[in-house]
């Protein structure tokens, strides 16, 4: 937002991109698997972070979503054959239709009581997956082929490890470029506002609830694209998607990279996925009990999570 | 059929009182520390591990009813020293419940450890039946049941008639005031935490001869744990009994009927339902 950052913002950033198109090619499979784990799960804290980050919604339920837009772009391509883009094409169109609805219905609700209703309706989601084993595979979960990408003239196979990164990579950039770019909008800023001071930005004249339901769509259709790609890159899905451990993990991995600073919800799983990669090799055992205490000393120590820190230090001012 | 309904509709009520008992813990912490206790679930767990190896140990589960308790109070107390007197008051939801999100890893990894991931069972303490709608129905689970309302009546009554409660209610409604009055608040802190987690672990401790335990036995029981605390209002006790039954009752009926795992899918829609229409709390009006 401030000007002054702009200057090393755009280039750090296009560092940043280039390094992530260059380096994967010589790394081994596990880590190009490994990097594309981290894209996704970045857009999906993208998607937590735009709701709570950027709207001051503590949305606990994001992991419908995922499960929804993972679910919405398998089962058209098992049923009806359809291409990967057509079957994303679907997804957004039921993600951004179902979090339209979603976001009206409980737009009305503020903290605890929205914390409430989203965890909750996310665990009536897993039920339901789990109870409707033919549709959704329950537990055990569907595995399917992942057609290959059709450009038209020519097509690429998912099977190639590259493709599949350079897929998710280009996806995650332009969701990113595109999110970043609407939070600079006048209407994104309205959204801003919302969080800052409801009872204001109401004052002002804004629609408070409509700024929300926008907010909570983006956000909804953001997730459920990461659910997509995470299917997409598994070639499998499960009702566990709609569990609430999911949402868990990208609050997480969004408050340790950073609170609504866009990148830090890549900074986040990027650091923490590698971390635990590296930690569950090391001991298998205590990673999980070591996982927890990194995440309660980042609270403690550097709540405004990794990016926040590091804007902190280098604008010389807090927040 | 109808002894089918009657005989899920008792079991459903049993585990209202038990869910009920759990969620006084949970509004107990949140109403005070403003902390969404997810590791609520964990702590439930360790109740019924504890009296797992109680009943393994000293041969009798009756002990675990003092031992689970006691065990966590102990633990609470390291965790309210350790970690959540630094991040409480004024702090927002979503970090403190990030921090008890890093307790229940902690917590869950270390039962793991400790006790393996395979469930275990342990025996009937309470080995008798009763005749109920022509068919027989475990007495434990009865006890079950009225232990636990006898567990609330007990906190109710600590609630309101010692200094001790005393000192929780002042500081729920203004702790500075409180501590200027010279009420030890960061005592009062930990006490609360600690009560909140006994009545997770009382309740695991209850339902170990019921269900086969596991170390993620808590996953499920936090979520109803916490639309109960939502939907009844928060503090409000009869609120709290009253939507513990509505959950687990609703999920006792439809389960004789339908699926058990979409049965509770429907009961947590009908909280969801009900919180939409009076998200002020179930009893207030």
């Amino acid at each position: 937002m401030e000007s002054n950052k702009k200057g090393y913002k755009l280039p750090l950033l296009l560092g940043v991109f280039s390094l992530l198109i260059i380096v994967p090619n010589f790394l081994s499979p596990f880590y190009k698997q490994l990097l594309i784990e981290i894209l996704v799960f970045g857009l999906f804290s993208l998607g937590f972070d735009i709701i709570f980050g950027f709207t001051g919604l503590l949305n606990f339920g994001t992991s419908v979503f995922f499960g929804l837009g993972g679910y919405s772009v398998l089962l058209p391509i098992l049923h009806w054959n359809m291409g990967v883009w057509a079957a994303l094409l679907i997804m957004i169109i039921v993600c951004s239709l179902f979090s339209l609805v979603y976001g009206f219905l409980i737009s009305r609700f503020k903290s605890h009581y929205f914390v409430a209703f989203t965890i909750v309706v996310s665990m009536i989601f897993f039920y339901i997956a789990m109870a409707n084993r033919p549709i959704t595979g329950a537990d055990e979960g569907l595995t399917f082929k992942v057609p290959p990408l059709n450009f038209g003239f020519f097509s690429l196979s998912f099977n190639n490890t590259m493709v599949k990164y350079y897929f998710v990579l280009a996806i995650c950039s332009i969701v990113f470029f595109l999110v970043w770019k609407f939070f600079r909008t006048p209407y994104g800023k309205a959204i801003i506002a919302v969080r800052e001071n409801e009872d204001r930005a109401k004052m002002l004249g804004y629609s408070t609830t409509n700024l929300k339901v926008v907010s909570f769509t983006l956000s909804g259709v953001v997730s459920g694209v990461a659910g997509a790609l995470y299917v997409l890159h598994l070639g499998f899905s499960s009702a566990h998607s709609f569990f609430w451990l999911w949402t868990a993990r990208s609050v997480w991995w969004t408050i340790t990279g950073g609170v609504g600073t866009l990148i830090g919800a890549f900074v986040g799983p990027g650091v923490l996925v590698f971390f635990e990669d590296l930690i569950s090799t090391w001991n298998p055992d205590l990673y999980l009990i070591i996982m927890g205490v990194i995440m309660i000393l980042v609270i403690i120590l550097a709540p405004q999570g990794i990016v926040g820190s590091i804007q902190t230090l280098f604008t010389k001012r807090g927040r | 059929m109808i002894d089918a309904i009657g005989l899920s509709l008792v079991n459903a009520a049993v585990w209202a009182c038990i869910i009920a008992m759990v969620s006084l813990g949970l509004t107990l912490i949140y109403g005070q520390l403003n902390i969404i206790n997810i590791a609520h679930g964990a702590m439930y767990a360790i109740g019924a591990i504890t009296a797992f190896y109680v009943a393994d140990f000293l041969g009798s589960w009756t002990y675990s009813l003092l031992i689970s308790p006691l065990i966590m109070a102990i633990i609470a107390i390291i965790i309210y020293i350790s970690s959540l007197r630094f991040r409480i008051v004024g702090y927002p939801v979503a970090v403190t419940l990030i921090i008890s999100y890093g307790l229940m890893f902690i917590l869950e990894q270390l039962t793991l450890l400790i006790f393996g991931g395979a469930p275990r069972n342990i025996s009937n303490p309470l080995p008798y039946q009763i005749g109920l709608f022509g068919r027989t129905y475990s007495v434990y689970r009865i006890f079950a049941a009225i232990f636990s309302l006898a567990t609330i009546g007990a906190l109710l009554a600590f609630l309101g008639k010692t200094k001790l409660g005393l000192w929780i209610r002042a500081t729920n409604q203004d702790h500075d005031t409180a501590s200027a009055m010279g009420v030890p608040v960061p005592f009062v802190y930990m006490l609360t935490y600690v009560l909140g987690s006994i009545l997770a672990a009382l309740g695991g401790a209850l339902v170990a001869p019921m269900t086969s335990i596991t170390h993620n036995m808590g996953h499920e029981i936090v979520i109803d744990a916490f639309i109960v605390v939502i939907v009844a209002g928060f503090g409000s006790i009869p609120g709290t009994i009253l939507s513990a039954l509505i959950l687990s009752l609703s999920n006792g009926l439809f389960s004789v009927f339908i699926n058990p795992v979409l049965a509770k899918g429907i009961s947590l829609a009908i909280m969801v339902g009900i919180l939409y229409r009076r998200p002020e709390g179930i009893m207030r009006y």
